[in-house]
Order: C-alpha cells, then sequence, then structure tokens
C-alpha cells in the first residue's frame, strides 16, 4: 500500500507520515501539490494526504488535476483548518476529495479517517 | 481589544498537554525515536525562523501577514500539544484579523513569553527522556 502526503508544514507531515507508516505504508512525502504531481506520476500511491492550503499547486487543485487524468481510484483526504467555511466543504466534493479532516491534525482523529480510507479502498479493490 | 478569555488564561493552560503528548510517545518512528521526539526536534528547528518572522510582520505593521504566520504557526502547537503558545499565538491570530494593533502588542509579549517556556519545557523533557 502507497500513501503520499502532501503538506508544507513540516509537523504536519511529520505526525501524518509516522501514522501512514505506523498503519503499514509506503509513505513519501512533498511540500506543495506540485511536488506531489510529479511523484505521483511515477509513485502511483493508492492514498493521498493533502492539506488544502499550499503555495504553487493546493490541495484541491492537485486533487481535480489527478481526477481529470484518470485517477478515479486514488482515495483523497483532503485536510484544511478552513472547513467551517460556508461551502468549503461542497467545493472539496466537487474537485473530486474522498473525505476531510479539521486541522489540526491530531493523531487519534488522523487513525480514525486513515481506517475509513482503508475500508473504502478494499471495498474498491484498488490498494497499490 | 482582543483578549485571551479568563478561563483560557496562560497560567491555567498547561505548556505541553502531557496526555497529547503521551499520544505522540507511544507511537515509535525509528528504534527508540518516538514521534514526539521527532516533532520536538522538527519544532524546535522550524520554530526560530517563524518566531522570527512574526515579529518582523508585526514590526512592518502588516496586519494580514501577522494572521497569515499565526494561523500556519497554531496548526504546528496544536500538532505537537503546545498548548498555552497556541492559545496565545491563536489570541494573536484574532487581533491579526482584526487589525486590532493594542492587542496584538500585547499578545506578542505573552507569545513571546510562553515561546520562552515551551523552549524551556521541552528542553526538560528531553533531559528527563535521558535520565
Amino acid at each position: 500500500m502507497k500513501a503520499l502526503v502532501v503538506d508544507d508544514d513540516p509537523i504536519v507531515r511529520c505526525v501524518v507520515r509516522a501514522l501512514l507508516a505506523d498503519a503499514g505504508y509506503d509513505v513519501r512525502c512533498c511540500c506543495d501539490g506540485e511536488e506531489a504531481w510529479r511523484v505521483q506520476s511515477e509513485f502511483c500511491a493508492s492514498l493521498i494526504v493533502s492539506d488544502w492550503m499550499m503555495p504553487v499547486t493546493d490541495g484541491l487543485q492537485l486533487c481535480s488535476r489527478i481526477r481529470s487524468t484518470g485517477g478515479d481510484s486514488v482515495y483523497f483526504l483532503l485536510i484544511s483548518s478552513n472547513l467551517g467555511a460556508p461551502q468549503s466543504k461542497q467545493r472539496a466534493y466537487e474537485a473530486g476529495v474522498d473525505d476531510l479532516l479539521e486541522k489540526p491534525v491530531l493523531p487519534a482523529a488522523l487513525a480514525e479517517h486513515l481506517r475509513r480510507a482503508k475500508v473504502a479502498m478494499l471495498h474498491q479493490g484498488g490498494e497499490n | 481589544m482582543n483578549k485571551v478569555q479568563e478561563s483560557d488564561s496562560p497560567s491555567r493552560i498547561e505548556v505541553l498537554d502531557t496526555r497529547h503528548i503521551a499520544q505522540l510517545q507511544s507511537l515509535k518512528v525509528s528504534g527508540k525515536t518516538t514521534l514526539f521526539n521527532e516533532l520536538s526536534l522538527i519544532f524546535r528547528k522550524e520554530a526560530p525562523a517563524r518566531m522570527t518572522h512574526l515579529r518582523e510582520a508585526i514590526r512592518a505593521h502588516d496586519a494580514s501577514e501577522v494572521a497569515k504566520l499565526s494561523h500556519g504557526f497554531v496548526g504546528s502547537l496544536a500538532s505537537l500539544g503546545a498548548r498555552q503558545m497556541q492559545a496565545l499565538v491563536k489570541s494573536l491570530e484574532l487581533a491579526a484579523s482584526a487589525d486590532d494593533w493594542p492587542a496584538i502588542t500585547v499578545c506578542l509579549e505573552q507569545v513571546e513569553q510562553a515561546w520562552k517556556r515551551l523552549q524551556r519545557a521541552l528542553e526538560e523533557h528531553d533531559q528527563g527522556a535521558e535520565a
């Protein structure tokens, strides 16, 4: 199982990477959406955990790009500190996001979302 | 002026959230290194630059930059479990969003004090772990 972590905050990257590694994923980390796009084209992660607000290419742009180029089986978990804002969730789901996690990223909450992702990916039968 | 609520006053909030840290320590990232050890290391490497940028933005009277920098910093502090400083930087973010410069000045002083306390707490934590 491969997972890609995308966040410009090294603390958040570290937390997400550690929990994914603990859950048995082969993990790679990127600092922004543009780098993630390049890495994903070779790494082909089945799970992407990405921040929304990032420099260069943000999380929503990354998700839309992946969906528009045949990446339908990738499970996309978007993390954001702005999910309470009007239409934020709607915009995220329209871009193809599978699940949303509110910042700050706390281990117990993230672990629960990762369990949910695993179940969805197993049902989809598309684990890499 | 935006102030930290009495019930959330800095003296009533733990510098480090012991329950959260226990969770981070339960996860080994390599050998004896726990997730908390790794986060603490990254934080101590990154945070001085963040504090410098905050001070510079305040000196430049750039409230939107102060709000943006504070917002990002709050997330890191929350993930680390640095509750007291998290609350104070959040107050700074709110003051900056409201363009409330008297409050920003007060908040910065409090953040500077909390920053010193947090550094001490992280050092003490490391020393305790080594003993």
